[in-house]
C-alpha cells in the first residue's frame, strides 16, 4: 500500500542480503500487526466474538491500541454513515505509515444492505480510504475476520523495500 | 568498603570496565523487556483461557522479536502543534529515570553496579523522573487526552509515592540503613529472615510479622500505582483518555515508553525483592548460595513479583479517579502509617 | 471505623479472589479453535458464500426479485427451437431460457437466504465457504453466467431469426385463414420471450 508498493521488475540489483534483510523486516510488520478497531455496527459484534477465547484473534500476533498513531491497520467493522466517514478519515490520516485497511462487512465493502436506498450510508469504506483487504460476510464469521488477517500478512510479506518487486496476486 | 561489583574487580577501574558496568544493566533490561512482553501477552492469553500469539515461531516465542522489527520501521510522527523539543526528549527522560534506577539494584553478592549508602533513597529520587517524563510528553503533545492522561498520573504517583515512601522507611527503621546491599545481607539465613516474614530475630519478631506482611503488600498496591499498571493505569486508561498520556506517539518513541514501562516494573519488582523478599539471599539458608546463584535468586524472585504484577493486571478492572484517591490516600496511607508507627515501637522495644 | 476496616478487607480479600479464579483459568486447558488448522464445525444451514449452480437456474428471476439487497442480476433469453445448441436441465428437463447474465455482488449481499428460498429450482445455494476475503472488491462480484457475450448474442439473434420467422408463417396462415374465412388465432409466445429478455 501506498509507497512501498511498487510494480516493477524483482530484485534489480539488490541481490541476496538485501532480500533476506526484506524480509526479516516484512516478517517482523507482518507479524505484529497492532490493529485499530473502528466497530461501527453488528459486525462489531462479531469482532467481539472474534477477539474473544474461541477464536483468539491475539494468535496472529495483534494487540489492539486504541490511538491510532500506534495503530499498523485500521480494521472497519460495520456501517459507514457519512458522520463517522469523516472520523475514520481522520483517524486514518493520523495513523504512522506502513499503514493498512480490513474492510469487514457487505456495509464497509459497499454499502451493503443500504447500498441502493441508504441516504446517510457511505457506499463503501474504499470511497475515502484505501483498503487492502475485503472481507465478504454480514456479518463474517469469525474465521473470516482470521482469514482476512492472513490475507493481509500474505500481503505484507510480498511488499518492496529495497527492491522493487511485484506484488503477486494482488492485482 | 568490601567489593560489592566483580567488574571492578576482573577489570580494575577504567574506562572500558565503567562502559561494562553500564551496559550490563542496559542489556539485562533489552532482554528481560522482550520476555515481559512475551509473558504479558501468553499470561493474559492463559487467564482467559486463550493461547495468545502462536504463529510468530514455535508457540509465538519470536513475538517480541516481530513488534521491536516492526517498531523500528513505523514512521515516526511528531504532530505540527507539538512543541517539538519536549515531545521528543520525554520518552528518553521516562527510560532514563527507569534505567538510572538499576544503578543500585543488587542483582548478586557480587554484582550491583554501584553500591550506595542511600540507595533506597536515590530509587525514590530517580522514580520521580517518570513523572516527570510523563508531563512532559502530555503536555508537549499538545492533545487534550494527553495532558489528562499526564495529570492523572501525576496526582497518581504524588500520592501513592507516600504510602510506598512509608513501607520502605519501615524496613529502614528495622535495617537502620539505606544501602540495599545491606538490606539484602542482613536478610541472609532462609526465607525466615526476610522482612516479609519480619526479617531476622529471636520468636518475638512474630508480633512484627502481620505489620511487615501488611507493609509489603502496600508497598507492591502502591508500585503498580506508580509504574500506572493496571488496576492504576487510569493515566492510559484506554476508555476515556485514547491511550493516555503516549496518545501522540508512535513508532520508536513510542517502544520507549513501552521499554520503560517494563523497565519500571521490574525496578519496584526488584525494591520489593530487596527489601521484603531477601534480595538476592537463597531462601534456604547456605543452599544454592553464593554470587552466581544469587543472580539466579535474584530474577527469579523479581521475575515472580513481575508475573504477579501482569496477574493482577489481568484479574481486577480499572478503578476510578475517586476511587484510587480513595484508596491511596484513605486506606494505603493510615494502614501504612500504622504499621510503621507499630514498627518503630516494636524495634525500640529491641523485639525484632 | 468498624466499617472501614470491613471495606478494606473486603476489597483486599475480593481482589484476592479475583486472582485466585484467574489463577484456576490460567491452568486449564485453552478453548482456542487454531483457526487455519483446525476448523469449527458450521452447523448446516450455515449461510456462507453463495453459488448458483447454472445447469438448474433458468433465468426465472425469483432470487433476483427477493433479494432484499438488489445485489443479483439476471438476465435471460428464450431458448430458440432452432437452436442447434440444446441443453437439459439438471433435472432432465430440456432448458427452455437460456442465462444471458447472471451476475451476483456479494460484497452487498447480506446473506439473509431469501434468493434460496424463493429459487423454484434450487439453484442457488449457501455453502460453507466463508473463506474468499479479496484484495479487491472486483473480486467479490460474481460473475456467474456460462455463455460469452458473443454466445448470449448469438443466442439473441437466434431468438430474434426464429420469431421473425414464426411471424412469417403466422402472417402467411392470417393470410390463408383470411381468404379461407377462419379466425386468427392469438400471438403468444413472442411478447413472454421479450419480456424475459429484457429482465
Ligand atoms: S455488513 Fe451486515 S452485519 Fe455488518 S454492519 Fe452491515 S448490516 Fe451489520
Ligand atoms: S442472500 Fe439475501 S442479500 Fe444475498 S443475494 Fe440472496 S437474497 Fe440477496
Ligand atoms: S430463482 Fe433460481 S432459477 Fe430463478 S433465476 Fe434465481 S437462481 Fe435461477
Amino acid at each position: 500500500m501506498g509507497l512501498l508498493n511498487r510494480l516493477d521488475d524483482p530484485y534489480e540489483g539488490g541481490g541476496i542480503v538485501l532480500g533476506k534483510i526484506e524480509e526479516l523486516l516484512n516478517w517482523g510488520r507482518s507479524k505484529s500487526d497492532w490493529y485499530l478497531h473502528f466497530g461501527l455496527a453488528c459486525c462489531a459484534i462479531e469482532f467481539m466474538a472474534m477477539n474473544a477465547s474461541h477464536f483468539d484473534f491475539m494468535r496472529f500476533g495483534t494487540i489492539p491500541r486504541t490511538s491510532p498513531r500506534q495503530a499498523d491497520f485500521i480494521m472497519v467493522t460495520g456501517t459507514v454513515t457519512f458522520k463517522m466517514a469523516e472520523r475514520i478519515k481522520i483517524l486514518y490520516e493520523q495513523m504512522a505509515e506502513p499503514k493498512y485497511v480490513i474492510s469487514v462487512g457487505s456495509c464497509s465493502n459497499s454499502g451493503g444492505p443500504y447500498w441502493e436506498h441508504g441516504y446517510h450510508v457511505l457506499k463503501g469504506v474504499d470511497r475515502i480510504i484505501p483498503v487492502d483487504v475485503y472481507i465478504p460476510g454480514c456479518p463474517p464469521r469469525p474465521e473470516a475476520f482470521e482469514e482476512g488477517m492472513m490475507k493481509l500478512q500474505e500481503k505484507i510479506n510480498k511488499q518492496a523495500i529495497f527492491n522493487k518487486r511485484k506484488l503477486l496476486g494482488t492485482e | 568498603m568490601e567489593s560489592t561489583n566483580f567488574i571492578w574487580d576482573l577489570m580494575g577501574k577504567n574506562l572500558w570496565s565503567v562502559v561494562a558496568v553500564i551496559s550490563l544493566p542496559l542489556i539485562f533490561v533489552l532482554i528481560y523487556a522482550l520476555v515481559a512482553i512475551l509473558a504479558e501477552l501468553k499470561v493474559s492469553a492463559w487467564i482467559q483461557e486463550r493461547l495468545g500469539p502462536m504463529r510468530t515461531g514455535p508457540w509465538g516465542i519470536l513475538q517480541p522479536i516481530a513488534e521491536v522489527i516492526k517498531l523500528l520501521q513505523k514512521e515516526d510522527i511528531t504532530p505540527t502543534a507539538a512543541s517539538k523539543i519536549l515531545f521528543n526528549l520525554a520518552p528518553y527522560v521516562i527510560f532514563t529515570g527507569a534505567y538510572a534506577a538499576f544503578a543500585v539494584i543488587p542483582f548478586s553478592e557480587a554484582y550491583a553496579p554501584a553500591n550506595i549508602n542511600v540507595g533506597l533513597f536515590y530509587i525514590f529520587a530517580v522514580g520521580s523522573f517518570s513523572a516527570i517524563g510523563i508531563v512532559m510528553g502530555g503536555w508537549a503533545s499538545n492533545n487534550k487526552y494527553s495532558l489528562m492522561g499526564a495529570m492523572r498520573s501525576v496526582s497518581q504517583v504524588i500520592s501513592y509515592e507516600i504510602p510506598a515512601a512509608v513501607a520502605v522507611l519501615a524496613v529502614v527503621v528495622l535495617t537502620s540503613s539505606m544501602n540495599m546491599m545491606e538490606i539484602s545481607r542482613m536478610q541472609e539465613g532462609g526465607f525466615w529472615n526476610w522482612y516479609i516474614f519480619g526479617g531476622p530475630g529471636g520468636w518475638t519478631k512474630i508480633f512484627m510479622i502481620p505489620f511487615t506482611l501488611t507493609l509489603a503488600i502496600i508497598y507492591f498496591i502502591a508500585s503498580l500505582a506508580e509504574t500506572n499498571r493496571l488496576p492504576f493505569d487510569i493515566p492510559e486508561g484506554e476508555s476515556e483518555l485514547v491511550a493516555g498520556f503516549h496518545t501522540e506517539y508512535s513508532g520508536m518513541k513510542f517502544a520507549m515508553f513501552f521499554f520503560a514501562e517494563y523497565a519500571n516494573m521490574f525496578v519496584v519488582a526488584a525494591v520489593v525483592t530487596t527489601i521484603f523478599l531477601g534480595g538476592w539471599t537463597s531462601p534456604f539458608g547456605s543452599f544454592l548460595a553464593g554470587a552466581g546463584w544469587g543472580a539466579f535468586w535474584f530474577i527469579l524472585k523479581s521475575m515472580f513479583v513481575v508475573f504477579l504484577q501482569i496477574w493482577i493486571r489481568w484479574t481486577l478492572p480499572r478503578f476510578r479517579v475517586d476511587q484510587l484517591m480513595y484508596i491511596g490516600w484513605k486506606v494505603l496511607l493510615p494502614i501504612s502509617l500504622v504499621c510503621f508507627i507499630a514498627i518503630s515501637f516494636f524495634s525500640l522495644l529491641n523485639l525484632g | 471505623m468498624s466499617s472501614y476496616l470491613k471495606n478494606v478487607w473486603a476489597g483486599f480479600y475480593t481482589a484476592v479472589k479475583g486472582m485466585m479464579i484467574t489463577s484456576r483459568h490460567m491452568f486449564k486447558k485453552s478453548v482456542t479453535i487454531q483457526y487455519p488448522d483446525e476448523k469449527f464445525d458450521l452447523p448446516a444451514n450455515a449461510r456462507n458464500k453463495l453459488v448458483l449452480d447454472m445447469s438448474r437456474c433458468n433465468a426465472c428471476t425469483a432470487c433476483a426479485i427477493a433479494c432484499p439487497v438488489n445485489c443479483i442480476t439476471v438476465e435471460g433469453v428464450r431458448v430458440s427451437p432452432e437452436d442447434p445448441h440444446q441443453e437439459v436441465h439438471a433435472d432432465g428437463k430440456p432448458r427452455k431460457v437460456w442465462v444471458t447474465r447472471y451476475e451476483m455482488d456479494l460484497a452487498k449481499c447480506c446473506f439473509c437466504g431469501l434468493c434460496q428460498a424463493a429459487c423454484p429450482s434450487d439453484a442457488i445455494k449457501h455453502t460453507q465457504d466463508f473463506e474468499y476475503s479479496a484484495y479487491n472488491k472486483e473480486s467479490l462480484y460474481f460473475k456467474y453466467q456460462i455463455l460469452t457475450p458473443e454466445q448470449s448474442a448469438e443466442k439473441v439473434r437466434l431468438l430474434a431469426e426464429f420469431k421473425e420467422k414464426e411471424a412469417a408463417a403466422k402472417a402467411a396462415a392470417a393470410e390463408k385463414a383470411a381468404t379461407e374465412g377462419k379466425p386468427v388465432a392469438p400471438k403468444k409466445a413472442a411478447p413472454k420471450a421479450d419480456e424475459a429478455s429484457e429482465q
